[in-house]
């Protein structure tokens, strides 16, 4: 396992419509953008011709939402063949989807929903996701989630769920660092202990967002800048990766282009670290 | 395809595959008054108790509590996406009765399944049909009618246009021969008043807008035939037509040849014939420059 292969393309932040408009006038020196790879699954009209534009000027990164890896419906091949095709039109360098299901037989849920943690589920899982990454021909990235409920059946904690998968199946993580907080405040976690315990090496992109504290339980809802408890994890996480692509999220109460970049180069005052950490001394990770 | 294969060969774990259901079946159920889970469980148990068999209480909440998280996301998540798919049915109900009077039975009786969101309400000019008790029903459906469409238009597949350069430079008599058809993202449609039109200028206003304000006029006095379509700026529009020029690109979407098309002219009354006879030229140039035409699959 090495994580040398994979580029960091740097800070990106995710490509949405409200900011069509300004990055196609401004061309502004954005690192990269991430798609959801679903809204452009599409036949053809404006999204397919946006995105070309911006394949002209910008690296893009795949993230799917309704892979349904831990469904029990089998995965489906008429979907993959659609996502396999955008990737040779993106040339994405790795794509991702959630550690989570979405849809049984004759329901679809648009939701990224909890599995039990338990062996017989990390065997599940596993095995679906090497057949993905097989069939996708590229590097394959599960995201852990920000999750609501643990079920009673549960065998393990979170993070060693996440870590027997993505080792099991030989594939990558995609580190929400946002839903690792999200997760620790609703199920009563310590968010050092979750990082502390999971194979960095395989960490190939960082997401970063915003959400809402209610009190009671905390919301993944991508519509604020990242809180400093976020910030402070990924300050820590960083340098631990050797350094990967970040990416800012968000995806509602839209704010301009300008101020969503501003956010996500936040990130770079967070980066130092690692930074630090090289001219102290370079070590294997890097 | 090997991985095809591999992948129907792996079975759920039982317990995953009956925890899944279990959930499922709660979270798409509606939520009740103040947008809470439903007190009671399909299998008449209440949700209380129930919730705590499968879900762990966490610091602050309790497993029914934690389970209404995903409940109410399920509803909001979905209700949000139809609202922005029918623009023009979300102003006309409001966004409390959208929800209530559309949105909610329809998802109930169509459950969502299919990954992809812009198909949501591909089901739901059809239940207006089958469910909605309304007197305003064929209004109704009409507008959901046209929102759909209009969505369709927007990520339909483009074929070859056939141009006035291919008209002017191809060889006239095999031209002629050769099956038509409309572009995919075309669509003909054909309301009782100027619904088209209506819905440019409320789409304008937020649906709040219209809680406090009457709609613009809505003309009936004729049959109003539009073709909704992609241009070539790729941006969905619409036009109005005659009904000659409407019947005739109907015959294209049959994917009959420009001969055919005059065949069945001639077989229709003398006036009509004698206007579509006129003016055929003139609009075929008309839909070249739209790009409306292409020709059919395989030819």
């Amino acid at each position: 396992m090495s994580r040398r292969k994979f580029p960091n393309l740097g800070i990106g932040i995710g490509l949405r419509i409200p900011h069509y408009e300004d990055i196609f006038r401004l061309k502004p020196a954005i690192d990269w953008f991430e798609i959801i790879s679903e809204n452009f699954m599409v036949d053809g009209g404006k999204p397919i011709e946006n995105l070309d534009r911006i394949l002209e000027h910008y690296p893009v990164v795949q993230h799917g939402v309704t892979l349904s890896i831990g469904g029990p419906a089998p995965l489906d091949f008429e979907y993959l063949k659609k996502l396999k095709a955008l990737t040779r039109k993106t040339k994405t360098p790795w794509l991702s989807d959630h550690l989570c299901w979405g849809h049984l037989p004759g329901a679809h849920f648009h939701d990224l929903l909890p599995l039990p943690y338990t062996k017989e589920v990390v065997a599940y899982v596993s095995e679906r996701a090497r057949i993905v990454q097989d069939y996708l021909e590229i590097p394959f990235a599960l995201e852990n989630l920000s999750s609501y409920v643990a079920f009673n059946q549960d065998e393990m904690n979170e993070w060693e769920f996440y870590s027997q998968v993505v080792e099991k199946a030989d594939i990558y993580m995609m580190l929400d660092v946002n839903n690792i907080y999200v997760s620790s405040r609703n199920h009563g976690f310590d968010p050092r202990e979750y990082y502390q315990n999971i194979p960095l090496e395989r960490v190939i992109q960082i997401h970063l967002a915003g959400h809402s504290d209610f009190g009671d339980y905390v919301l993944d809802t991508h519509d604020h800048p990242v809180r400093n408890e976020v910030w402070e994890l990924y300050a820590e996480i960083y340098p631990l990766t050797g350094g990967v692509s970040t990416l800012l999220e968000w995806d509602e109460n839209f704010v301009s282009l300008e101020e969503t970049w501003a956010e996500a180069l936040k990130a770079k005052a967070f980066q130092k670290n690692l930074h630090e950490q090289h001219a102290l001394a370079p070590v294997g990770l890097v | 395809m090997n991985q095809e294969k591999s992948s129907s060969a792996i079975n759920p774990p039982f317990e995953l595959q009956k925890l899944q259901e279990w959930f499922g079946g709660l979270i798409n159920r509606p939520l009740v008054e103040n947008d809470l889970i439903n007190p009671l469980t399909p299998s008449g148990l209440v949700i209380t108790k129930e919730a705590g068999r499968h879900i762990a209480p966490s610091p602050t909440l309790q497993p029914h509590q934690r389970l209404q998280i995903y409940n109410q996301q399920y509803w909001w998540r979905l209700q949000s996406v139809l609202q922005t798919n029918f623009p023009l049915l979300l102003r006309l109900f409001g966004t409390h009765s959208f929800n209530e009077c559309i949105a909610v039975p329809y998802l109930t009786a169509y459950v969502p399944n299919h990954w992809a969101l812009n198909l949501l309400g591909e089901n739901l000019p059809q239940w207006i049909q089958e469910k909605y008790q309304g007197s305003d029903k064929q209004f109704v459906h009409d507008a959901a009618y046209l929102d759909w469409v209009l969505s369709l238009s927007f990520t339909n597949e483009q074929y070859p246009v056939l141009d006035s350069r291919f008209l002017s430079e191809g060889n006239p008599e095999e031209l002629i021969e050769k099956p038509l058809c409309l572009q995919p993202h075309l669509f003909l449609v054909q309301f009782d008043q100027n619904l088209p039109a209506f819905r440019d200028i409320i789409i304008k206003e937020s649906a709040d807008f219209w809680t406090t304000h009457d709609f613009p006029p809505l003309l009936q006095d004729k049959t109003y035939y539009s073709v909704i379509f992609r241009n070539l700026q790729n941006n969905v529009a619409w036009k109005d037509v005659g009904s000659e020029e409407y019947l005739i690109l109907q015959q294209f979407a049959k994917g009959l040849s420009i001969e055919a098309v005059c065949e069945w002219m001639e077989e229709l009354e003398v006036e009509r014939y004698t206007l579509m006879a006129t003016h055929l030229q003139k609009w075929m140039q008309e839909w070249t420059r739209y790009g409306w035409l292409t020709f059919a699959p395989g030819f």
